[in-house]
C-alpha cells in the first residue's frame, strides 16, 4: 500500500482521530491502525533496529492518546506523529547511542512479512523493492540524520515541504536544502554502488 | 511513496492493553486550559496592579503617548502570547517563520517604542539616573512575569513542538511585555533610559529562560 497523501484533516486516519478526541474511545485502535505504519516505516527506517521502532511507535502513539484532549479537529495527524516519533526516536538515540550505532537490524528483519504490499507483484519486483530500499537506506545511514529524515518525509512518505518543516522545526528553506543535500550525496553514494557492482 | 509496513499484531496489543492503563486527556482539555490559564493570567496582572496601585501621575499624563505605549504593548503582549501558545497547523506549535519573527521583530518594535514615545506629565519623577531605579523595576517585571512564564508552561504542557526554544522565547517575550504593560501602569519614573533599562530589559533573561524551560518539557 502507498502512503496516502496527506490533506488537511481529510484523511480516514484524520477522522478516526477526531472521533477519539471526542470521546469515542473505540476509535483508538483505528487510529493506530491507520497510522502505524507509516509512523513504524519511517522509524525502523530511521533506526534500523525493528524493535526499537516498534517500541517507539507505541510511545508516539500513546503520546497521542494522552493528548487527545489537546488535539484541534481537523489537524493532520501524520505530520503530529511523525514529530513525536522523531523526537523520541532522536532522544533514544542520546541515550542509547553505542547500541543504535550497533544495532542495525538483519536484512531479513528489514523487509517484514507484514509488509503492506500488493499481492498481484512478482517476486522480482518485490526483490528489487526491496534491494533499492535496502541500498537507499544504506546510503541515508551515512548522511546526517536531518538531511536523511528531510528526505525520507519528502520523497518516502509524501509530505509537503510545509509539513516537513514543521515535523522537523525548520523553515521551508531549510528543508529544501537538507533534501538537496541529501539528494546529491545519495546520488554520489548510489553511484559508486552502480559502479562497484557494474550494469 | 515508500512501501510502508506494518508493526506486528503483538505489538498492536501491547499498544492498546498500555493505553487502556493510562488516563487520556479529557476531550477539550485544550480549550478548558486556554480558560483557565487566561483567568489566572487575568487574575495574578489585577492582584499585582491592586498590590502594586496606579501610578500617582497617571491623570496628568498626556492621552496620545499613553495610549500608543499601552495599545502597543498590549498588542504585543497579545501577539507573543497567541504565537507562542498556538498548537499550529500541525500540532506542533507555529512554524519557525513565525515563532522567528515574533521573537526577533517585537524587542525591536518595543525597544522603538519606549525610545520614542515618552508619555510624561507635570508630576511624572523625570531627569534621575536611570541605573539606581531601573533595578527594582527590573526585578518587579520579573518577579511578576514568572508566574506568567509557568502559565504559558501549563498551557504547552503534553504538546511535543518542533521549535520548543522558539516558542518558549515567545512566552518568555509575552510574560515580560504583559509585566512591562503593569509596570507603565505603576512606575511614575519617566525617560527613555529607564524604560529601557527598567521596564524593556529585563525580557531577554525572560526569553532564555522560557526558551531553557521548554526544551527542558
Amino acid at each position: 500500500m502507498l502512503a496516502a497523501r496527506m490533506v488537511d484533516g481529510d484523511t480516514p486516519l484524520d477522522r478516526a482521530m477526531a472521533r477519539f478526541a471526542t470521546g469515542e474511545d473505540a476509535a483508538l485502535a483505528e487510529v493506530y491502525d491507520l497510522g502505524s505504519p507509516a509512523v513504524f516505516t519511517f522509524l525502523q527506517r530511521l533506526c534500523r533496529d525493528k524493535p526499537l521502532a516498534e517500541d517507539l511507535t507505541q510511545e508516539t502513539f500513546l503520546h497521542i492518546h494522552r493528548a487527545r484532549g489537546l488535539y484541534r479537529p481537523g489537524a493532520p495527524v501524520l505530520p503530529w506523529a511523525y514529530t513525536i516519533a522523531r523526537r523520541l526516536f532522536l532522544d533514544s538515540v542520546r541515550s542509547r547511542r553505542s547500541e543504535v550505532q550497533e544495532g542495525h537490524a538483519s536484512d531479513a528483519e528489514r523487509l517484514s512479512p507484514h509488509d503492506v504490499v500488493g499481492e498481484s507483484r512478482s517476486a522480482e519486483d518485490l526483490l528489487a523493492d526491496a534491494e533499492l530500499t535496502q541500498a537507499v537506506d544504506d546510503a541515508l545511514a551515512q548522511i546526517p540524520e536531518a538531511q536523511a529524515s528531510a528526505f525520507r518525509l519528502l520523497k518516502g512518505e509524501g509530505l509537503s515541504i510545509a509539513e516537513v518543516a514543521a515535523v522537523m522545526g525548520t523553515s521551508k528553506g531549510a528543508v529544501k536544502l537538507r533534501a538537496h543535500r541529501a539528494y546529491v550525496a545519495l546520488r554520489g553514494l548510489l553511484g559508486k554502488r552502480v559502479e562497484r557492482n557494474g550494469p | 511513496m515508500s512501501i510502508l509496513e506494518r508493526p506486528s499484531a503483538n505489538a498492536r496489543d501491547r499498544f492498546l492493553q498500555a493505553a487502556a492503563s493510562q488516563t487520556a486527556s479529557r476531550p477539550r482539555a485544550w480549550l478548558l486550559r486556554i480558560l483557565l490559564a487566561g483567568f489566572g493570567a487575568l487574575a495574578w496582572l489585577v492582584a499585582m496592579l491592586l498590590v502594586l496601585g496606579i501610578r500617582p501621575d497617571w491623570n496628568d499624563l498626556p492621552m496620545p503617548g499613553l495610549a500608543t505605549t499601552i495599545v502597543t504593548l498590549l498588542a504585543a503582549a497579545l501577539l507573543a502570547s497567541v504565537i507562542g501558545l498556538a498548537r499550529g497547523r500541525s500540532m506542533v506549535g507555529n512554524t519557525t517563520e513565525a515563532l522567528s519573527i515574533v521573537a526577533g521583530v517585537t524587542p525591536i518594535l518595543l525597544l522603538l517604542l519606549v525610545t520614542v514615545v515618552d508619555a510624561r506629565g507635570p508630576s511624572t519623577l523625570a531627569n534621575l539616573a536611570p541605573m539606581p531605579h531601573a533595578w527594582p523595576c527590573g526585578l518587579l517585571v520579573v518577579l511578576v512575569a514568572l508566574p506568567l512564564l509557568g502559565i504559558g508552561r501549563f498551557v504547552l504542557r503534553g504538546l511535543v513542538l518542533s521549535r520548543p526554544g522558539l516558542a518558549g522565547a515567545c512566552l518568555g517575550l509575552a510574560a515580560a511585555t504583559w509585566a512591562h504593560l503593569l509596570l507603565r501602569v505603576h512606575c511614575p519614573i519617566g525617560g527613555p533610559g529607564h524604560a529601557v533599562l527598567g521596564h524593556l530589559l529585563p525580557l531577554l533573561p525572560l526569553m532564555a529562560l522560557g526558551a531553557w524551560a521548554a526544551r527542558r518539557r
